[in-house]
């Protein structure tokens, strides 16, 4: 069993490395730059863009700048400029709600997360079958279960521990500033995100497994995202065009199955649970446009019929929790029985 | 007792056939030169071996043990330098060996290692790490536990002729240590210069087997007696090949070449039939070294490849011939023995 000195080895090359700073710093730059954005602009629009937008740039320099240790200090110096902004800019007397701090950072992280999991781990395995490393990872008496798991677990801790960290001093922002502004609420998100990071590091180190070559992991890992973000809604759309007035009759049952079992809108419905609404804008109403009659009761009669169990948020649990299990055994399938050389 | 056994190994990559029945054995405590080719399918043979690649058929295993089921308990008394392997750029020297002892749980101490195989630059990234610098860590990173079997696959590849040598003398003492050594290489000298006992793999079949000096006998290398004739009648040839001791005799060019078991009552006998037929002017005695095996091996019939005459420093067309000029030269010029008498 020498997963645990795989794991470690790992760790440490991955941190010397480009991967691990630009993880980091991709997360502890967004969580940041939107709470503390949110806490100044006026809007929520507003903050979405104004962070989009640094963001970009940041991510552009650091491509530029190259050494782990300078895109680190620019992480820095970015963080402390934030901090300081939002204490100079908040307005006491309008502080933005708790609610809308989930619903902002639950939906940028519902984007970002694939991204930054699928980055961490693409390159895990086949990068070294690449390089020629794998002679010394299966040179030694590592078995490929071991190797595998120790991979997992690397590129799984380059990824959440950055995201924990910067939920924290997220939720300390949201608790110190915001309206009804609940540290709780904002480590509940950890939480949730935590499954739903490990998932897309599961689908990456599947697509690292997999395939041959490391540009052929990384067509794979945006292919799954376009998949999922927008292949999948697109079918979900196809599925009810032949249906005439939709907004009379409602969305058939057979379309929130489809979409509810999709990852990303399970870890949305699971974000909505911590901000004490039913209703999230990335996801389709169950009630909306059924409300045609709205006659007394008509709400609650609606929700009971229309996918109660696929719009529960039991079901979102269980769909992320499975995807989250399954997305790494696929890879550690094939791994067990291609040949790496 | 052998220590690797392989067996009718055959290895196909889509329609190409990389081996093709391979067999061999390794005795414990010898070493084993492996002979052949670029692309002959030695590194596929050491990969199915050490499990990286999996056989389409026939078997392999070390120390009785299943080359597939067992490999982590081969690969735990096996030290491996692979041809082709890359280091983890971002580790340090010293944090290769350092990794591969405490994935073996061995108590050996880097420092040492890393002397034995005289690398000094052993605290830098080993991204700076030239190609010789890179084998002789890779080297210490093999000898880590005193494994029982140390597959070496191409190990002078990037080294000085000082590196070339200190690996022969590690080699020795790993040998003298009672380690068995599996040296896998293209180049004929080293080979010779190490191996109790060589294999000749060609185009993904094993077509010799043996002791270094019983190959050369079994060949009919003894030595080859070059008779300068003044015609070469088909009875002649006949007669010759008759002959107790007598491999093979071929005409061409005004000469006739006997090839000779290492006695000298043989080569007495050949010049006396050739005397006989009254067509005798000359002729001329070479020793065969073991490259001439070799590249007769690959430039005969539709074997040969460019590399292995390179290699062998033969020229395929036998035609010119210059009297004064060193046997040695000439190599594999005049030899025309069949593949296996």
């Amino acid at each position: 069993m020498t997963w645990r000195e795989v794991a470690r080895r790992d760790l440490t090359s991955v941190y010397r490395s480009r991967t691990g700073t630009a993880v980091a710093a991709i997360l502890a730059l967004f969580t940041v730059l939107v709470v503390g954005l949110m806490g100044l602009a006026p809007s929520l629009q507003a903050a979405a863009a104004v962070g989009g937008l640094v963001v970009v740039l940041a991510l552009v320099v650091m491509v530029f700048v190259g050494s782990p240790r300078a895109v680190a200090a620019l992480v820095g110096a970015f963080t402390v400029l934030t901090l300081a902004l939002t204490a100079v800019l908040t307005q006491p007397e309008f502080p933005p709600a708790n609610r809308d701090a989930i619903l902002v950072i639950g939906s940028a992280l519902s984007f970002l997360l694939p991204l930054v999991g699928l980055l961490g781990s693409y390159a895990a395995l086949v990068g070294e079958r690449e390089t020629g490393s794998v002679r010394f990872l299966l040179g030694l008496p590592t078995s490929r279960d071991d190797a595998y798991l120790a991979k997992f677990l690397s590129r799984s801790a380059v990824v959440v521990g950055p995201l924990v960290a910067g939920m924290i001093l997220a939720g300390v922002l949201v608790a110190a500033t915001f309206e009804d502004g609940s540290f709780i609420a904002v480590l509940g998100l950890a939480v949730v995100s935590v499954p739903y990071a490990l998932l897309f590091v599961g689908l990456g180190l599947t697509a690292s497994a997999y395939a041959e070559t490391t540009n052929r992991a990384v067509a794979i890992v945006i292919g799954v995202f376009a998949l999922l973000r927008a292949g999948w809604p697109a079918a979900q759309w196809l599925s009810i065009r032949g249906i005439e007035d939709i907004y009379a009759t409602g969305y058939p049952d057979y379309f929130f199955w489809i979409g509810r079992i999709n990852p990303i809108n399970a870890y949305v419905k699971l974000t909505t649970f911590l901000m004490d609404r039913d209703v999230h804008p990335l996801l389709t109403d169950p009630e909306r446009g059924v409300g045609y009659d709205p006659g007394p009761g008509a709400v609650e009669e609606t929700a009971a019929t229309v996918a109660p169990i696929a719009t529960s948020v039991e079901f979102a649990a269980a769909v992320l929790l499975a995807w989250t299990v399954a997305a790494p055994l696929f890879g550690l399938w094939y791994f067990r029985r291609r040949d790496v050389l | 007792m052998a220590v690797i056994e392989v067996e009718g190994l055959r290895k196909e990559f889509g329609d190409v056939t990389a081996l093709d029945g391979v067999s061999f054995s390794v005795e414990e405590g010898e070493v084993f030169g492996f002979l052949g080719p670029n692309g002959a399918g030695k590194s596929t043979t050491i990969n199915i071996l050490l499990d990286f690649t999996r056989p389409t058929s026939g078997s392999a295993s070390a120390f009785g043990r299943d080359a597939n089921r067992d490999s982590v308990a081969i690969r735990e008394r096996t030290g491996t330098l692979l041809e082709g392997y890359g280091v983890y750029p971002e580790l340090t020297a010293r944090e290769h060996v350092e990794h591969a002892i405490r994935v073996k749980e061995a108590d050996d101490d880097p420092d040492a290692l890393l002397d034995r195989t005289g690398l000094a630059e052993r605290n830098r990234p080993a991204a700076g790490l030239s190609k010789g610098m890179r084998q002789r860590l890779a080297l210490a990173v093999a000898l880590v536990d005193d494994p029982d079997l140390l597959v070496l696959d191409e190990p002078s590849t990037g080294l000085d002729p000082n590196g070339a040598r200190r690996l022969r003398e590690i080699v020795q003492a790993e040998a003298d240590r009672g380690a068995t050594v599996f040296f896998s290489s293209h180049i004929l000298e080293q080979v010779e210069a190490v191996a109790d006992t060589i294999a000749i793999l060609l185009d993904g079949s094993v077509v010799a087997t043996g002791e270094v000096d019983a190959l050369k006998r079994r060949l009919g290398v003894g030595a080859t007696l070059s008779i300068e004739v003044t015609g070469a009648p088909d009875r002649l040839l006949d007669d010759l090949r008759s002959l107790r001791g007598v491999r093979d005799a071929t005409a061409g060019d005004g000469r006739i070449d006997v090839a000779c078991d290492d006695d000298g009552e043989a080569k007495l006998r050949a010049l006396n039939a050739v005397a006989d037929a009254g067509v005798y002017r000359d002729f001329d005695l070479r020793e065969a070294s073991l490259s001439e095996v070799f590249s007769e091996y690959t430039t005969t019939g539709d074997r040969g490849t460019d590399e292995t005459r390179i290699a062998s420093g033969a020229s395929p067309d036998a035609a010119a011939r210059d009297d004064d000029s060193p046997a040695d030269d000439e190599a594999g010029k005049y030899l025309k023995w069949g593949k296996e008498p």
